[in-house]
């Protein structure tokens, strides 16, 4: 039996994923440790959903993930909801529910099936609206509120698990340049304020090299290439995985990934 | 578990920002639960019960005095002693055969609603009903083996039609729950469905069949699958209510589990509900109430699916209010359903699945408009 350091949040150990006999990402190994944020890369289809979806207990999968030194597939729903909290890509809204509603359901895993909400589970549900400034949207319907502020919505749903593990999975591909800054500043005070182990999968390179600790680059399932920003993002190895011309430049430390055009002038 | 887990993050201890919500202590208490005028619709439907309860009583060919009446009813209340001054008649008449009726028809509201607004949650599926996984299929096939085959060969302790009613209602939804969760691991909803309309087509395929070729008991199948609710006395009453009381109960205090399927059956398996199982409890229990009302009362139709619509459009979307507001405007809809269907024929019956969508759908489209210019 393997027991996890307790510095490491996510433990990865020869982890992969079949779909129909098809091996659609693994074995991947890798260690994200306590309150660290990892960068998850990659072009579309790369898997960089289905390895959060793993980790998060949504797909089956083969190898061993430890959570907070625990072996997640053991664990039964609610408490896997408890340890680790996923923002989905495009999650379902329901048009008719209100904020507050919607924020409460991250509760479900505290809710006994027979059962109500406790004061906790309200409390949770306040505190997360007032620190995401949503209180004052708590009674509005959500097909009434802006996608910024739906996406904050659904970090506040995921919030108030109170689990030790945020994944993120594309959490800012609907808002404009603003509210990516104000969403990815929050999730960082977030984790700094709760020691957050945060797995972002994230498309714009350079805003994941801002963020992210250490990011892993995935191609086809495999992880590529795996450390920090500067080490992983150089110009050929983008142009490798995802067929891009970038220019690559620095600005504080951090990458900054810039596309350029095959000709710049006909 | 055998794993010691020293790496516990203090996240997991840690109060959720206490002093920031200390302004906002109520925000979400308040949202959810009080800003729709809770009050204001628990009265109503208690108004509603009431009032659809004594149009019912007082209802007939025989006349009853309204305060007579009243006090009768009022007699019945534990701890409560009136003098009613109604004759022995008349008291036969209320206690005998217009309660009885009643109650059932408001018990069979009260299951029919409140499982349709059940399956309606938990297959996110604004047009299920509570016979969508073939249990009126079942209840019609087990009615009618009964009535062709054994029925009038000889005398029965108890009547065995609404036995054979509810045994085919449960059987039919077993099979439909057992095909869809074999076809799909997941127990996805539209598996489900999709097997519930197999099990229900094959089910009511030799039910016509066996009646096909029995056309002297047309007449008696006939009456059982359109739906009544002519009672002799208590006994169907006493029959289902121990069914009902149990649905009731579980779909009562599983009803706030059916809000988070609303968003998807993945993530509500991502927040930390366990799905199927909620889903197998649910099911089981509306079905188990609606086998029950099926057996007496036949198949009465559309109540089970206009009420909680109805109810969800007036009062808001969440199964908290929408299970029990259903149950209690479910039970006065069919009540009064049931004072036109013995009254504009008078004393010819109007089968009462032709009084509820009849006069059930235009209604519906009055609030559906209603509500559609307010938003």
């Amino acid at each position: 039996m393997i027991v996890a350091p307790p510095t490491a949040g996510i433990m990865l150990d020869g982890v992969s994923v079949h779909h129909d006999r098809h091996n659609v990402i693994g074995p991947l190994s890798f260690t994200v440790p306590v309150g660290s944020w990892l960068g998850l890369l990659g072009p579309n289809g790369s898997g960089k959903t289905t390895m959060l979806r793993a980790t998060a207990g949504l797909v089956g999968y083969r190898g061993s993930i430890m959570l907070d030194g625990r072996e997640a597939r053991e664990m039964t729903k609610r408490e896997r909801a408890r340890h680790v909290a996923l923002v989905p890509q495009l999650p379902t809204v329901p048009d008719d529910m209100t904020v507050a509603e919607y924020v409460l359901l991250g509760r479900t895993s505290y809710v006994p099936t027979f059962g109500r909400e406790s004061a906790a589970d309200h409390a949770a549900t306040d505190a997360a609206l007032a620190r995401l400034d949503l209180a004052p949207l708590a009674g509005r319907r959500l097909a009434t509120i802006s996608g910024g502020e739906l996406q904050r919505a659904v970090l506040a749903r995921a919030l108030v698990q109170e689990a030790p593990v945020l994944l993120l999975d594309e959490p800012t591909a609907a808002l404009d340049l603003g509210h990516v800054q104000q969403v990815l500043e929050l999730v960082d005070d977030l984790r700094h304020d709760r020691t957050l182990t945060v797995v972002a999968a994230m498309h714009d390179l350079t805003l994941a090299a801002q963020f992210a600790d250490e990011v892993v680059l995935l191609d086809r399932g495999a992880a590529v290439r795996a450390g920090t920003p500067v080490d992983v993002l150089d110009a050929s190895t983008i142009a490798a995985v995802y067929g891009a011309r970038v220019h690559v430049t620095k600005v504080d430390g951090r990458p900054v990934v810039t596309p350029v055009r095959r000709s710049a002038a006909r | 578990m055998s794993i010691a887990t020293t790496g516990t993050s203090p996240t997991v201890t840690d109060a959720p920002g206490a002093p920031e919500s200390a302004a906002a202590a109520t925000t979400s208490r308040v949202a959810v639960t009080r800003a729709r005028h809770l009050g204001w619709w628990t009265l109503a439907a208690i108004v509603a019960v009431s009032v659809s309860l004594l149009i019912g009583v007082l209802v007939g060919p025989v006349h009853l005095p309204l305060r007579g009446a009243l006090g009768e009813l009022l007699d019945h209340v534990p701890f409560v002693r009136i003098r009613s001054g109604l004759s022995a008649t008349e008291r036969n008449v209320l206690v005998n055969f217009r309660l009885p009726r009643v109650v059932l028809g408001g018990i069979v509201g009260w299951m029919l609603s409140s499982a349709g607004a059940a399956f309606q949650g938990t297959f996110r599926n604004p047009l299920a009903d509570p016979f969508l996984l073939g249990s009126a299929a079942g209840a019609g096939l087990g009615a009618t083996l009964i009535i062709v085959y054994v029925h009038s060969a000889g005398h029965w302790l108890i009547d065995p039609v609404p036995l054979a009613a509810f045994v085919g209602a449960l059987a039919a939804v077993f099979a439909a729950y057992a095909l869809g969760a074999a076809a799909d691991r997941r127990h996805s909803a539209t598996a489900i469905l999709l097997a519930g309309v197999a099990v229900g087509s094959f089910f009511t395929a030799i039910q016509t069949y066996v009646q096909q070729r029995h056309a002297d008991v047309l007449r008696q199948v006939y009456s059982f699958i359109l739906g009544r609710l002519n009672v002799s006395g208590w006994s169907q009453v006493r029959l289902v209510v121990p069914y009902v009381a149990v649905a009731s109960l579980v779909l009562l205090l599983a009803r706030r589990h059916l809000d988070v399927p609303r968003v998807g059956d993945e993530e509500a398996s991502a927040v930390g509900m366990n799905v199927r199982r909620v889903r197998l409890v649910v099911v089981a229990a509306a079905s188990l109430g609606t086998a029950a009302v099926v057996a007496v009362s036949g198949m009465i139709g559309f109540v089970g699916i206009i009420v909680p619509h109805a109810v969800r459009l007036a009062s808001g979307a969440s199964y908290r209010r929408v299970v029990p507001l259903s149950m209690a405007f479910g039970a006065a809809f069919l009540i009064l359903a049931d004072v036109v269907a013995r009254t504009v024929q008078a004393p010819a019956e109007v089968p009462i699945g032709v009084v509820t969508a009849f006069f059930g759908a235009p209604f519906f489209l009055v609030i559906l408009r209603t509500r559609r210019g307010l938003r």
